[in-house]
């Protein structure tokens, strides 16, 4: 700093500041209170600042520290060193197109640090968030390289319920794609105040991620890695061979049906014991391998990491890898102007679960016959199933986790550059612009083989699919900030369009000749269809945040979406929002209050939109993609095949939301609770049609208004101070769904299974409720059976509903619901000496889950394997069970969709226990002279212990593959089971 | 900004607004009807399996049997079975495609003669003639969609008198619009004719046993001249002599334009395979079995007649019986399940291959000459007396490679109408045995009192009609639970 008349009273101090561990502290701020005098220290944590007096006072501040004042005094040399602050307010949190210090925010907003992410080894950032954050449900598929299913503050449509991901500043796809170990952190905006910029796509939630950007100093380069061994932590019983066939005999004598010849000599296979869930699950690898490097200079920060992480499924079959590379970078040219850019690039190769049928592999595990051999050399393809004197058709999972492939291979590049100028003091004009682009291919092949009658394919099937998907953002930012006595004025305006166009490209073919070509070379039968789709959005968005004193909050915004998704009249939607906060603490009044160092109220009221629908639905269509031959031609067909819905329109979620911080002791103990009311309007909805209307394709309209009320509770306490340092933080969650009205009288039926809807969805009950017939007992013999004609004693007797002396439709009711009555997450973390340890509980509590698993274990309604729950099955001579008797073909409808399958799902589970040793600085110097600044080494288990009466081999159950995930949530159909995780790791920093 | 992107032309799909208006776009949105025809839903699997469960043409194969498709078999179903809901779903969808046709019968200005717009309009009157005369005689009164939806409401049912006023007004309006099956040629061959219009018309009457009406719709087809029995049974249910004389009409599948369509077939995309082979097939999955009642009606000499009927042979194959050209036996080791009882042989594709697959190509004959001069016979018998219905049974009989003596017989006496009644069910049995036709001879015999005995067991009143599915009177506004059929 220069001043033109330098006197002689003026005095130059210098200095370093210093963190406690003896680090400087470059980027601090040094100033002279009631002045605009001002320094910043360089890398090495130096300064040199111009002071009026020896009587001036000096203040140091840096984020993260508690500021420190010092009066100059004699002193010309002044070294300090800051202690760490405890509290949060002075973080900066990430929002909508920019930051904001927490303590002024007043809308609803969750976040989760990259010590969290990191502590828990986790393949994706939808992962990271699950447990940390109050009312983020986020429900792990347990395969590889799957989508975890995130729900934030309930369902609110019966469409899509799937947040808004933004990374960097762009929206964005393809989670899986990035690597968890590039975040800064994660923001999950839940009320309007914070998502409402997001206009149409934030109904849903927003979830904001920030990429790591390197810090001022020299280069540091960390190498982090990890390998473990998943496991499934439990298996079911089921039928040995001698039970199997004494079950098979009575089931198939019961309904007069020929007992299979193999049973009256297994032949062959007369020594075969198969365990087929020992054959299914294995000990599969999991590992992580990250190296970046980091650092600034004056004028520039960077941060350039490379990553590989893989995990094998714990069933046979399925796999996923991801090697991510990331560049990150900032620039300040001068004083006004500032560039940056964030690049991902990476490559992933998923195996996905063979899905034959429409049945998931565990189905095919719990199915298959124990006495056929898994493999067989003298059958085509080596492997044996079951043949029709089995009179069982089970597929051999083995053979489909073997032979049958469906590998998707995608290549991501995401990125942002920025431009950002100042105009004028405080008033900023920044240019961004974000590319998001997939490529990727599909290729799912089946080679020749015979397993079995009913396993077997004649010629090789080879299908390929690439697909290509690009979005540009372009987006103009202004931003003005004022501070005027006391008062502090933000401004934001900005215009901004994103395009999203994706096409695919697919060709399929046979080849009867050989499983050694599988390129679509002399093939026979090709087909080939292509297809491309386009979605266009336009925004204009304003915000403005005001304060005084820190003391009184405002904030209001407004953005204005125009979507190619909507009908002519309905393009463009407005979505606001206002809020306010007080900060009672900093009232004068409080200042008494010593204890209390953080006390804030805030509201905010506001609307947000989804726009989840596909694209072009509105539109009426001809789909020319009917085929029929005529004397051995191919003739074309064309048809309408569904309604179009030209008044389509957004749909609108009224956001309430009240909240309250807390902060006690210089915020050891922090408290915040949340209230919330969300109401969703015009709801989205496939309006379920009548079979006769003649329809393939469900009508999309808006009908229908949803509630999502409900509560949070965030608490932590945390003792930063001595040899040993504790914190425990822990979070819980409340949601209540409810269906308001459905507007056009229809109700909507969920997934259907052997004829019967699982899930129901009607005006005053929360969406998708399992929905069947409540089991009352067991008929017994002599009793009558009138009610259920087909019934016989050992069947189940269903409750009369309605009172009218017959079972049937009218007697279907509410048997429970998939959402928990609330979900919460307890993390509790130490450290010792050199010692760390960490502890993370997590749970949902009052879900129901349908498991359709059971029905395949115990349903008897055809000849398969079962579990050993059905040798308690009703005999004559063994009637006092809940378990009705064994009969093919289930004439009573035993198995129908009832209470006999649903099952509380709540569980609590030890996610993860880590504990962690420092290698001690001195010893480091000591081996490493220097180059090593930092070792750790680690031990960690997931899922050590979950506590739950669920029967399944896991109560955690994402949506199976091809299920409506709003409808078919909860619904266990043997997905893929969460492993239990032994892993060693090591960090180290040069 | 510029907002051109806000109003998108979907790059995949063309708009109604400018369809319809060629020849071609015109034949193209009947060829959409016929295609639903090929869904899994009807012809290509759920349609064999409803008609002959409800019948007594089949016994179940063995445990492998599906147990949504074992309990019609048993009588022990309601409406939430998915074989009740396939078949009613797979005809709505033809019925749909129908009335776009319909409807937009005057909007094809270019490519067009007068002729093909007549010629398009009365096969979609067919077609929707057909799927309203399924739908009548198994459900009773329906809902009656007449013209395409445009919102999400379903209709009321209609009576059961209306619905086959239905069936009756659209194949009337067919008969005076399409031409004679020798008109086709070339790429058109398997389109709707007058023949086939008038047989389905004719079925119906049959159905409702209105005797006179039925009459002059079949004289007429007997008259055209169109059609004759082939000399060779087998021609009728083989992949080489397709579209054959005999045949009024069929549903097309070829194997030449690969698998797609086995599975989840819906009417979309290149889907023109059939399930029959591998769902029946004595070496595959023998899901069903021919009827032990069945196997024992054709007349042997072992039980009294003058001559093995060699029909016995054609339809069924036995253990020893020769299969995939010659060059393979059936034996106690490749046929699956139940070997006393004989297996399907009609519509199977190991006459000439190794092993069945879920790709057969062997089209479904749903009309031919045989079933129209038994209809004749039954007519005759009915309002004229057994001497007029004994040349058109005798006919059936006297084919080239069938040649079984001429009613009467020892068994089979003619002298009485009530006699002639039972030549007639026995010939309809055995001649159209596993044609997925018994299963309706069964309802209206039954109605008109004409059996001797109840042919199925576990049958019972309330299957007298199905029941509507669950997912119709769910979803329809216009239905509730008290509109479902007695019983249900």
């Amino acid at each position: 700093c220069f001043s033109g008349n330098v006197s002689a009273q003026d005095l130059i101090i210098t200095g370093t500041v210093r963190a406690p561990t003896g680090e400087p502290l470059p980027g601090a701020n040094v100033s002279v209170r009631g002045t605009t005098q001002g320094s910043i220290t360089n890398l090495d944590g130096e300064f040199s600042i111009e002071v009026p007096s020896r009587e001036s006072l000096l203040v140091f501040s840096f984020i993260g520290y508690a500021s420190h004042e010092m009066k100059v005094g004699n002193q010309t040399t002044i070294n300090v060193v800051l202690e760490e602050n405890l509290s949060a307010l002075n973080e900066v949190v990430v929002v909508g197109y920019g930051s904001q210090e927490r303590a002024k925010v007043t809308g609803a907003i969750s976040s989760v640090s990259a010590e969290e992410i990191r502590e828990l080894p986790v393949p994706n950032l939808a992962s990271a968030m699950q447990g940390r954050a109050a009312n983020v449900s986020v429900t792990n598929a347990g395969a590889p390289g799957a989508d975890p299913v995130v729900r934030i503050r309930g369902i609110g449509t019966v469409g899509n319920n799937d947040p808004l991901y933004v990374i960097d500043g762009m929206p964005a796809s393809g989670l899986n794609q990035i690597n968890p170990a590039d975040i800064e952190s994660i923001e999950v905006l839940k009320d309007a105040s914070t998502a409402a910029i997001y206009g149409s796509r934030a109904a849903n939630g927003v979830v904001l991620v920030t990429t790591k950007k390197g810090n001022k100093g020299k280069p540091k380069v960390s190498l982090d890695a990890y390998y473990g061994v998943q496991n499934a932590w439990k298996t079911l019983d089921l039928l040995n061979v001698d039970q199997y066939l004494d079950f098979g005999r009575e089931l198939l004598t019961n309904s007069g049906d020929d007992i299979p010849q193999r049973f009256n000599d297994l032949g062959e296979f007369a020594n075969v014991r198969t365990d087929w869930q020992d054959e299914m699950f294995q000990s599969a690898p999991i590992q992580d391998y990250n190296v970046s490097v980091s650092g600034g200079g004056e004028s520039s920060l960077y941060n350039i990491s490379m990553g590989y992480f893989a995990q094998d499924g714990i069933m046979k079959g399925v796999d996923f890898e991801r090697v991510s590379f990331r560049a990150n970078t900032q620039f300040d040219l001068g004083d006004r102007v500032s560039v940056g850019q964030t690049l991902t690039v990476s490559y992933t190769n998923r195996n996905d679960e063979p899905f034959s049928g429409g049945r998931s592999q565990m189905e095919h595990m719990v199915k298959m016959v124990p006495y056929i051999p898994v493999r067989d050399p003298s059958r085509q393809g080596g492997f044996r199933a079951t043949d029709t004197e089995d009179g069982s058709d089970p597929e051999n999972p083995v053979l489909n986790a073997a032979l049958k492939q469906d590998r998707y291979q995608d290549f991501k590049i995401l990125g942002s550059a920025y431009i950002d100028v100042k105009i004028l003091e405080g008033f900023h004009y920044k240019f961004m612009t974000g590319l998001d682009i997939t490529t990727g291919q599909r290729n799912e092949y089946t080679p020749m083989f015979n397993a079995g009658d009913f396993m077997f394919q004649v010629f090789a099937a080879i299908s390929q699919t690439r697909n290509s998907y690009v979005s540009p953002l372009f987006s103009n930012q202004f931003s003005y900030n004022k501070d005027f006595g006391g008062h502090h004025l933000d401004l934001l305006g900005v215009i901004e369009k994103q395009t999203f166009i994706s096409s695919s490209l697919t060709g399929s073919g046979q080849n009867e000749l050989t499983n050694d070509v599988r390129e679509l070379q002399g093939v026979q039968n090709q087909v080939t269809t292509s297809e491309k789709t386009e979605y266009g959005l336009i925004s204009y968005v304003g915000r403005v945040n005001y304060d005084y004193k820190q003391r009184y909050l405002l904030s209001a915004s407004i953005r204005r979406d125009g979507g190619s998704r909507f009908g002519p009249d309905n393009k463009w939607g407005i979505f606001p929002s206002v809020s306010a906060g007080w900060r009672i603490s900093e009232e004068g009044f409080m200042q008494s209050a010593g204890a209390i160092s953080d006390l804030k109220l805030r509201a905010s009221y506001g609307e947000t939109g989804n726009d989840r629908i596909g694209d072009y639905v509105y539109q009426a269509t001809i789909n020319s993609n009917m085929f029929y031959n005529f004397n051995g031609t191919l003739a074309g067909g064309s048809t309408i095949n569904a309604l179009a819905n030209e008044d389509l329109k957004w749909e609108t979620t009224i956001m309430k939301n009240i909240g309250l911080d807390l902060g006690i002791l210089n915020d050891q103990i922090t408290f915040t609770a949340e209230w919330f009311d969300n109401k969703t309007e015009d709801m989205i909805l496939g309006v379920p049609v009548p079979p006769s209307l003649g329809f393939d394709v469900a009508p999309v309209a808006n009908v229908g208004t949803v509630r999502n009320r409900g509560m949070e509770f965030t608490a932590g306490y945390q003792k930063k101070t001595g040899s040993f340092q504790f914190g425990v933080n822990g979070n819980i969650g409340f949601v209540n769904n409810e269906l308001i009205s459905l507007g056009s009288g229809n109700s909507i039926f969920g997934p259907a299974f052997q004829g019967d809807p699982m899930t129901y969805t009607e005006e005053g009950k929360p969406i998708a409720y399992f929905y069947g017939w409540e089991v009352e007992g067991i008929f017994q013999t002599g009793e009558d059976t009138s009610q259920q004609p087909n019934a016989q004693a050992g069947d189940i007797k269903f409750k009369d509903i309605n009172g009218d002396g017959v079972i049937g439709a009218d007697d279907r009711t509410n048997l429970g619901h998939y959402m928990p009555d609330f979900t919460y997450g307890l993390n509790f973390n130490a450290n010792f000496k050199n010692f760390d340890l960490s502890l993370f509980l997590q749970g949902v509590q009052g879900n129901e889950i349908y498991s359709n698993i059971r029905f395949h274990t115990e349903g008897m309604s055809r000849l398969f394997n079962a579990s050993t729950v059905v040798l308690d099955r009703w005999t004559p001579n063994n009637t006092q069970t809940d378990v009705p008797r064994a009969v093919s073909g289930d004439p009573n409808g035993n198995a129908r969709a009832s209470s006999r399958w649903v099952e509380d799902g709540s569980y609590a589970r030890l996610k993860n226990l880590s504990l962690g040793y420092t290698v001690p600085d001195a010893f480091l110097q000591s081996i490493a002279k220097n180059s090593i600044s930092n070792l750790r080494i680690y031990v960690s288990a997931q899922n050590l212990f979950t506590i739950t009466d669920y029967s399944g081999y896991d109560p955690e159950i994402a949506v199976r593959t091809e299920i409506d995930q709003s409808l078919g949530m909860g619904i266990d159909f043997g997905q893929f089971p969460a492993a239990r995780t032994f892993l060693g790791g090591i960090q180290l920093t040069f | 900004c510029n907002e051109e992107k806000l109003n998108p032309v979907n790059p995949n799909e063309l708009s109604t607004e400018t369809f319809y208006k060629t020849g071609p776009q015109y034949v193209a949105a009947v060829n959409a009807a016929y295609a639903a025809l090929q869904a899994n839903d009807l012809y290509n699997r759920e349609y064999f399996f409803i008609q002959d469960l409800l019948s007594d043409d089949v016994a179940s194969g063995g445990a492998q049997l599906e147990a949504h498709r074992a309990r019609v078999l048993n009588h022990v179903f309601d409406g939430s079975n998915s074989l009740v809901l396939a078949n009613w779903r797979g005809w709505y969808r033809v019925i749909q495609r129908a009335n776009l046709v319909i409807a937009n019968v005057d909007q094809p200005q270019e490519d067009i003669s007068e002729n093909l717009r007549d010629r398009v309009l009365g096969e979609a009157y067919f077609l929707r003639g057909l799927a309203y005369y399924e739908l009548s005689t198994l459900w009773g009164g329906v809902p009656l969609m007449t013209v395409s939806a445009t919102g999400p409401d379903g209709a009321p049912r209609a009576s059961q008198e209306d619905s086959y006023q239905q069936v009756i007004d659209d194949l009337t309006a067919a008969i005076g619009l399409l031409p004679p099956k020798s008109t086709y040629s070339g790429a058109d061959v398997g389109r709707a004719s007058i023949g086939a219009a008038q047989a389905v018309l004719a079925k119906l009457h049959l159905f409702r046993g209105d005797f006179a009406a039925a009459k002059p719709l079949l004289q007429a087809i007997i008259d055209s001249g169109e059609y004759r029995l082939v000399d060779r049974y087998l021609d009728n249910f083989e992949e080489e002599n397709e579209n054959n004389a005999e045949s009024l009409w069929e549903v097309q599948f070829s194997e030449d334009f690969g698998t797609d369509g086995g599975w989840n077939a819906d009417g979309n995309g290149i889907a023109e395979v059939t399930f029959r082979g591998q769902e029946y097939g004595p070496t595959a999955w023998r899901n069903i079995i021919p009827n032990p009642t069945l196997v024992a009606e054709f007349e042997q000499e072992s039980n009294g007649a003058e001559k093995d009927d060699p029909r016995y042979g054609y339809t069924l194959y036995s253990l020893g019986d020769t299969f995939n050209n010659g060059e393979s036996v059936l034996s106690e080791d490749n046929v699956q399940g139940n070997t006393s009882v004989p297996s399907w042989r009609k519509y199977q594709m190991i006459y000439k291959r190794e092993a069945e697959n879920t790709q057969s190509g062997i089209n479904f004959r749903v009309i031919r000459y045989a079933d129209v001069l038994l209809m004749m016979a039954e007519v005759e018998n009915e309002t004229s007396g057994p001497a007029s219905a004994l040349p058109y049974i005798n006919q059936v009989r006297a084919r080239a490679d069938v040649a079984m003596p001429p009613y009467p017989t020892a068994q089979y006496p003619t002298g009485t109408q009530e006699e002639m009644r039972r030549a007639i069910q026995h010939e309809r049995r055995v001649e159209l045995a596993g044609e997925q036709i018994r299963n309706r001879d069964i309802r209206r015999w039954r109605r008109m009192g004409y059996l001797e005995n109840e042919p199925i067991p576990v049958y019972s009143d309330r299957y007298d009609l199905l029941p509507i599915p669950l997912s119709e009177i769910d979803n329809n506004s216009a239905l509730t639970n008290e509109d479902q059929n007695p019983g249900f």
